[in-house]
């Protein structure tokens, strides 16, 4: 992350990248939810793609009173391995909360809410707002990635965009 | 608008940043519409920003803030109310800040 540069000898400014872990992103989380704002920051890894990917902006807000929905991107710091993670709500069960990665074979652990810091409530990819994975149909991806289909039915979609762009240029063609 | 520093002044860091020592590194987080930017908005000290900013506690005045670094920085009474009162300016300037009354 970057910070921004100010003119002064007070203010210490280097554009340099301010590289934070797990454990600081984790407390800067929770400080600035307690605040009921929101914090916003670049997301790193793959286990989101293709919803989230490497290097888009998260803007992470708030759970306080809010029920925690079934599709919902939440983080959370996991008690297997101590460690902030960022993954989708995929099943509920009383208090507990089975969350996963969309592009993960295994579900993380059964969370308890006290466990989640923060909610996903907006995606930036290249300057855009990607919404696509954080609006009503992350009900959807939840059920699929639960069953572990979501890779079919991404599969399916490609073989389906693609036989469409094959049907066209043979339309244009004729 | 731009509020003038007083040295017989209170200040105390406002409730819209979040601020931290990472690593070394003492960073302010400001809130601004309800959103901490990691991204595009974060701020760091240096070693005399950071010892002011840590004594900024709402009770002080800025005066007695000054005085109480001359023990730690040996630079100088008028350069240590100097800087203090330049720091508090441009925290005050981005309301990272906020005068206690």
């Amino acid at each position: 992350m970057k910070s921004i540069e100010v003119e002064s000898p007070y203010l210490v400014n280097s554009k340099k990248e301010i590289s934070l872990d797990g454990s600081t992103l984790t407390d800067l989380i929770r400080e600035v939810c307690v605040k009921e704002a929101a914090l916003r920051f670049k997301a790193k890894g793959f286990s989101m793609s293709p919803f989230i990917k490497d290097g888009d902006i998260l803007t992470i807000s708030s759970i306080d009173g809010k029920p925690v929905n079934l599709g919902n991107v939440v983080a959370f710091k996991c008690r297997r391995n101590n460690k902030l993670v960022i993954h989708r709500m995929v099943a509920r069960k009383d208090d507990r909360y089975l969350i996963k990665g969309d592009n993960c074979t295994q579900a993380d652990c059964l969370t308890q809410r006290q466990d989640i810091l923060g909610v996903v409530v907006k995606v930036e990819r290249e300057g855009k707002d990607i919404r696509f994975g954080i609006g009503p149909e992350s009900k959807m991806i939840a059920v699929l990635s639960r069953i572990k289909f979501l890779p079919f039915f991404f599969w399916g979609l490609w073989s389906v965009r693609n036989s469409l762009r094959k049907y066209m240029k043979w339309q244009v063609r004729l | 608008m731009v509020q003038k520093v007083k040295l017989d002044a209170v200040y105390a860091p406002s409730k819209d940043v979040v601020a931290r020592d990472v690593h070394g590194e003492f960073i302010i987080i400001p809130i601004s519409s309800g959103v901490g930017d990691l991204e595009d908005e974060i701020f760091s000290l240096n070693e005399e920003g950071r010892a002011i900013w840590k004594k900024l506690d709402g009770k002080k005045t800025l005066k007695s803030v000054a005085e109480s670094l001359n023990s730690e920085f040996d630079a100088g009474d008028k350069q240590i109310e100097k800087d203090c009162a330049g720091l508090v300016g441009e925290l005050l300037k981005r309301r990272m800040v906020v005068e206690v009354n």
